[in-house]
């Protein structure tokens, strides 16, 4: 049996166990509201789990390995400020979220946002801010999965992209939250297993950990320890936007706050979610440390993990890992997706066209418009323009430049007005994407920026500074609004 | 004075990165369950 073929065998596995949870959900699902959501019906594993899984995608096996290899430890600090970003997002936004959420019976985050600036334009800002920034990013999870079919399983570009994506597609159409949650829980799990067993196996291969870490400082100097591959603020950079700037940067990650119906589960869930999170960093350090040993000249950092798998295991275990990455990158799309669904319905369908939809309709609607969402982003995964690939670049960056203030001001200054809520959204926005382009006109790049200060800071600072003003310049928040949001507070 | 001098740490890294690297993993971990278990 040919090495594509084991692969497919372990795949084909994976992939009808994602099926037969869509299948299964399906019949669970009796509303829009169940769908989009499922308040109140997922543990706190699950929910856990979700949030991580959303929040790593199979750039974490691909992109951010092949970034380690080559920048060592400075890398680092970026790496456990991911990891401690559930407990971040859980404090900053988590119990309060929940119980606003509650309050108000919002169905996603824009609905929080348009009751909390009393504004319908900011609720719009906000999907259009997100839409843009959600189809490129699922399209190119969509394109990178396909990218593996054609490397390591030998299969035809479109043929992956056609079967990966549809099946994503499928249990997410069929299964709502409830399929994306738990399909999430597994497809960590096996995240988990898939460092488990690549991590140790490297570790040995390069020398073992200390012999790992001697050779890697001889072919590697400046990246052995924190400094001295990248400058001392894009380390610092690094840290905070990684970790603190999930809260904005993150929204599909983030809904997973509106899911529980008690602190409790929250709070076990963000234990979860730090645990997975650890694990998973912790090992893609070891790996790509141990990839800067092994594979020193390869071209392409991003398929250090690929190649090791091919390298140093048997296809059944290195199926595993693929599972792993490939599962990576649905836990990601899946989420997006009906996130993206979730603001088409409920934000643009049911606020502006149809108010009134009974409960099997709206179900249907939901439905359909997750499907739709989906195929677009398979058919601009198909050959995806150049300025789609610009977006997925900045798309992190322009929501957590977009979001980061307004969502946390909003829950926690009482004084936020709509018109600070509005100008915080679009200037944030505006300015990261400004920073790209400086950075692109001095250094040809769009990974290199001025002073080596992230995008995602620069935009927040600007998104603060608008907001703080403009909160200040005009009348306060009605007082209704004032009592839903900070009405449990004295 | 701190950033003088400091003897190697174990398995070829230095003592910053064991800190922040290794142990931070294992502080964010026990802070989490900490704070979870008594709400401080």
């Amino acid at each position: 049996m040919n090495l594509s073929t084991q692969y497919l065998i372990i795949l084909s596995l994976y992939f009808v166990l994602m099926l037969c949870l869509g299948f299964w959900f399906n019949r669970k699902v009796r509303s829009k509201k169940d769908y989009f959501i499922a308040r109140g019906k997922l543990g706190p594993a699950t929910v856990g789990f979700s949030f991580s899984a959303t929040q790593m995608s199979g750039s974490t096996y691909m992109g951010a390995v092949g970034t380690e290899k080559v920048l060592g430890y400075n890398f680092t600090p970026a790496a456990v400020s991911s990891a401690a970003a559930p407990w971040f997002s859980y404090i900053l936004l988590g119990n309060r979220l929940r119980k606003v959420a509650s309050r108000t019976k919002s169905v996603t985050l824009v609905d929080i946002f348009e009751a909390r600036y009393y504004s319908r334009t900011a609720g719009l800002i906000c999907t259009f801010i997100m839409l843009v920034a959600f189809i490129p990013m699922i399209a190119a999870q969509l394109k990178a999965a396909g990218n593996i079919f054609e490397v390591l399983l030998g299969t035809p570009y479109l043929i992956g992209l056609f079967i990966f994506g549809g099946i994503v597609i499928l249990y997410t159409v069929l299964g709502g939250m409830y399929a994306v949650a738990w399909t999430d829980l597994i497809q960590g799990l096996i995240m988990i297993l898939g460092f488990a067993i690549l991590a140790p196996v490297a570790v040995h291969a390069a020398g073992g950990f200390a012999g790992m870490h001697q050779q890697y400082a001889q072919l590697n100097p400046g990246a052995i320890s924190f400094l001295g591959k990248m400058p001392a603020l894009w380390v610092v950079s690094a840290f905070i936007v990684w970790g603190f700037f999930q809260i904005g940067g993150s929204p599909a990650s983030v809904t997973r706050f509106l899911i529980p119906e008690d602190d409790k589960t929250l709070k076990k869930a963000m234990v979860y979610s730090v645990l997975f999170q650890s694990f998973i960093y912790l090992s893609a350090t070891l790996v790509a440390i141990a990839g800067g040993v092994l594979l020193p000249t390869i071209e392409r950092s991003d398929l250090t993990v690929p190649t090791m798998v091919s390298q140093l295991l048997p296809p059944i275990v290195g199926g595993v890992i693929i599972a792993a990455v490939l599962g990576a990158m649905m836990s990601t799309i899946d989420s997006i997706l009906l996130l993206a669904g979730s603001l088409v319905v409920e934000n643009i369908y049911a606020r502006y066209m149809k108010k009134d939809v009974d409960r099997k309709k709206g179900l249907r609607i939901a439905r359909l418009v997750t499907l739709v969402t989906g195929i677009l982003a398979l058919l601009v995964a198909l050959k995806p323009p150049a300025a789609i690939l610009w977006i997925v670049t900045m798309s992190f960056s322009l929501m957590a430049s977009a979001f980061t203030f307004p969502f946390l001001l909003g829950l926690w200054w009482p004084r936020a007005t709509k018109q600070a809520g509005i100008a915080g959204m679009i200037g944030g926005a505006l300015s990261c994407v400004l920073w790209y382009i400086l950075g692109y006109l001095k250094y040809q790049t769009l990974d290199n920026w001025i002073a080596g200060i992230w995008p995602a800071i620069f935009g927040s600072m600007v998104s603060l500074i608008l907001f703080v003003l403009a909160s200040r310049w005009t009348p306060p928040p009605p007082q209704e609004v004032q009592d839903i949001f900070f009405g449990d507070e004295s | 004075m701190l950033l003088l001098k400091w003897p190697p740490g174990p398995a070829n890294l230095d003592w910053g990165v064991w800190i922040l690297a290794y142990f931070g993993y294992a502080y964010i971990i026990a802070a989490a369950i900490y704070y979870v278990k008594t709400d401080k």
